[in-house]
């Protein structure tokens, strides 16, 4: 149980998905200037990341298993693009609420590096079932996080008077330093409270 | 699309799937082939690397062979000397770093005091955590024994000065040479 | 395409004019994740460069055979076969860049400058052209990662070219007469005598952002002296999912206006 709370900590706060290893940046300039899209974005990516770690566990002890282990990258990536066309279909023909809440968003996410990263890296560290479950979540929060919390930081930039030079990308990509700094803030967190 | 002739739904299913699988065909082909090609290569990469590692963290010993601790199983080497007595034991730990998964490889003779230690694998972050990898943090598990902590001071003898601005990462290096020497004391208490 | 370009055009658009990581915003994760010292930098670069004139050039050569239908998927299988390549052979014969770049090297598979050339350009332009656009566009790419490395390790960590002997052992030892790069603090005891010290905030995730925030400003800058338009987050024309994106409508509009 230590263990699993160890693991949202991480993925919310010291080893933030995009804060601190530079997956799903497209989204996170690009799809952060309201507060109501980012939601949405970060809710398409837990779920597609969720699904994608379930689908690909098993899909990976058989290449294991099978000495295939070198098609991890290009196994992976096919069925999480064939998977989010999936989603997108079922979603669009039963579910069509959280279609509309969710859809638009679901084709930008078959290219996100943050998907993919999270299923490499929960083979990487040899995560069991349930823990990459949890670690694909925890990332998923951790990516929510941070785009919301940009959001309502874009948010104060627009009204204020910025130098010319820097309008626009360059003061986006340096008030992402600041609050990539502040998060250095939870470094030792996780040791500290003695949950590794 | 602007296909001016419509054409029929079955040719429009099976060409498509035709064609990728196709692309899929030649394509697992030819990573298979390469893999072969690769896979001895990166296997004895990987060999010879475990193999300096070993000779640098216990330079006295001549052999090593394969040894399981008889508890949880965990992989260790034991060391010959060139007079054929043991003379040590090599053990790879893990620590929990700030970028990771830190592995140490640690060299113990048979006193029990360290011999040297190396890094399998570290990721931390550059010119903070990873002058763990360099000198003076390394030197200073040499010769040590007992249970290690990393402190700003050092002030005794089990006491490992930390990293200034890296306190993750020595703590994560000392523990997992504290895992090395508590194995040693299990293996030497049983021996 | 309207107009025919030159070939030297193809190539060199995507060094400056066009430069995939500082004019178009593509394949950002990996510029700002390994880009902690020159050679990581120039060795992301390196593979990229590798994937993408790759994958170019099979793409355009299939152009004809891949049905319209299935033709991302199509992409997606031919750029992870190369990608897939590129790290067997970075893993067996230069580990230590394996090592260093991690996930981000089968990472590339979903770096959106590859999938964004393929449709732009290599599924419409012949196998010539298509093989110097995805050669420029990765010697952008190289290049903006090499300026990114450059500053980080420098002002970071104090050294340059640090680790140059671990990408170069392909070759064998002691290229170049062995030199692995310059420690500054080692070398000049002087600048810890006066309170210097690198700042290693520039190494860390805080620091990528800001030098590249800062980079694209002094890009912006030189393109408005040359009356070109900012750098902007409109990648929709090189998105492949722009039909099925509508976030922009008006900036995708205007970006596929600007590609007819």
């Amino acid at each position: 149980m230590k263990f699993y709370f160890a693991l949202l900590l991480m993925g919310l706060l010291t080893q933030n998905f995009i804060l601190s290893k530079f997956l799903g940046i497209c989204p996170f300039l690009g799809v952060s200037k309201k507060l109501n899209t980012a939601v949405g974005m970060s809710a398409a990516v837990i779920f597609v990341m969720v699904i994608a770690t379930a689908v690909t566990y098993p899909i990976n002890l058989l290449l294991e298993t099978n000495d295939l282990a070198y098609l991890q990258t290009i196994v992976f990536i096919l069925v999480i693009a064939a998977l989010v066309q999936f989603i997108e279909m079922i979603m669009k023909k039963y579910i069509k609420s959280l279609y509309n809440a969710l859809g638009i968003y679901l084709p930008l996410i078959t290219t996100n590096c943050a998907v993919l990263g999270v299923v490499l890296l929960n083979v990487d560290n040899g995560y069991n079932f349930p823990q990459s479950l949890v670690n694909s979540f925890a990332a998923g929060l951790g990516f929510g996080l941070a785009m919301v919390m940009f959001a309502g930081v874009r948010g104060r930039i627009e009204n204020n008077d910025i130098p010319k030079f820097l309008q626009g990308l360059p003061i986006t990509l340096i008030a992402a330093a600041l609050v990539s700094l502040s998060f250095l803030g939870f470094t030792g967190i996780v040791e500290g409270m003695g949950l590794i | 699309m602007t296909e001016t002739k419509k054409e029929s739904s079955a040719k429009a299913i099976l060409l498509p799937t035709l064609v990728l699988f196709l692309i899929a065909g030649v394509a697992a082909l030819l990573l298979g082939f390469v893999n072969d090609m690769t896979k001895p290569v990166i296997a004895r990469r990987e060999t010879e690397e475990t193999a300096a590692a070993m000779r640098a963290v216990l330079a006295a010993a001549d052999s090593f062979s394969e040894a399981r601790h008889a508890a949880d199983g965990t992989l260790y080497y034991v060391a010959y000397g060139a007079d054929g007595n043991v003379c040590g034991y090599v053990f790879t730990t893990h620590g929990n770093g700030y970028g990771g998964d830190i592995t140490v490889m640690t060299g113990i003779d048979a006193s029990g005091a360290v011999t040297g230690i190396e890094f399998l694998s570290i990721d931390e972050t550059p010119g903070m955590g990873m002058k763990a990898q360099n000198e003076p943090f390394r030197s200073q598990f040499l010769g040590k024994t007992g249970r290690l902590t990393a402190s700003k001071t050092a002030a005794s003898d089990t006491e490992i000065q930390a990293i200034t601005g890296a306190t993750i990462t020595s703590n994560a290096v000392t523990k997992a040479v504290n895992d090395a020497l508590a194995c040693f004391a299990q293996i030497d208490g049983e021996g | 395409m309207a107009e025919k370009k030159s070939p030297g055009k193809e190539f060199s658009k995507g060094i400056i004019k066009q430069n995939p990581v500082l004019r178009l915003m593509l394949g950002t994760c990996a510029t700002l994740a390994v880009t902690t010292s020159l050679v990581n930098g120039f060795g992301m670069g390196l593979s990229v460069t590798v994937v993408l004139v790759c994958s170019n050039i099979v793409i355009s050569l299939l152009r004809k055979v891949i049905p319209n239908k299935v033709r991302i998927p199509a992409y997606i299988l031919v750029i992870a076969s190369f990608v897939t390549l590129v790290q067997m052979v970075v893993k067996a014969y230069v580990p230590a860049l394996d090592k260093s770049l991690g996930i981000f090297l089968p990472l590339i598979v979903v770096n959106c400058i590859i999938l964004g050339r393929a449709e732009a350009f290599a599924g419409k332009n012949s196998v010539l052209a298509s093989a110097l656009d995805g050669l420029g566009m990765g010697v952008g790419f190289t290049a903006a990662c090499c300026a990114m490395g450059i500053i980080r390790e420098l002002i970071g960590g104090g050294t340059f070219m640090t680790g140059l002997q671990s990408l170069l052992s392909v070759f064998g030892e002691h290229v170049l007469g062995g030199f692995d790069g310059v420690d500054f603090f080692a070398k000049f005891p002087i600048l810890e005598k006066i309170s210097l010290q690198p700042m290693t905030l520039f190494l860390l995730p805080s620091g990528g952002f800001f030098t590249f925030g800062i980079l694209i400003a002094i890009t912006n800058r030189i393109a408005e002296g040359k009356g070109e338009k900012k750098a902007e987050l409109r990648d929709c024309m090189h998105c492949p999912m722009a039909a099925a994106c509508g976030m922009q409508p008006e900036s995708c509009e205007e970006a596929k206006e600007e590609t007819a």
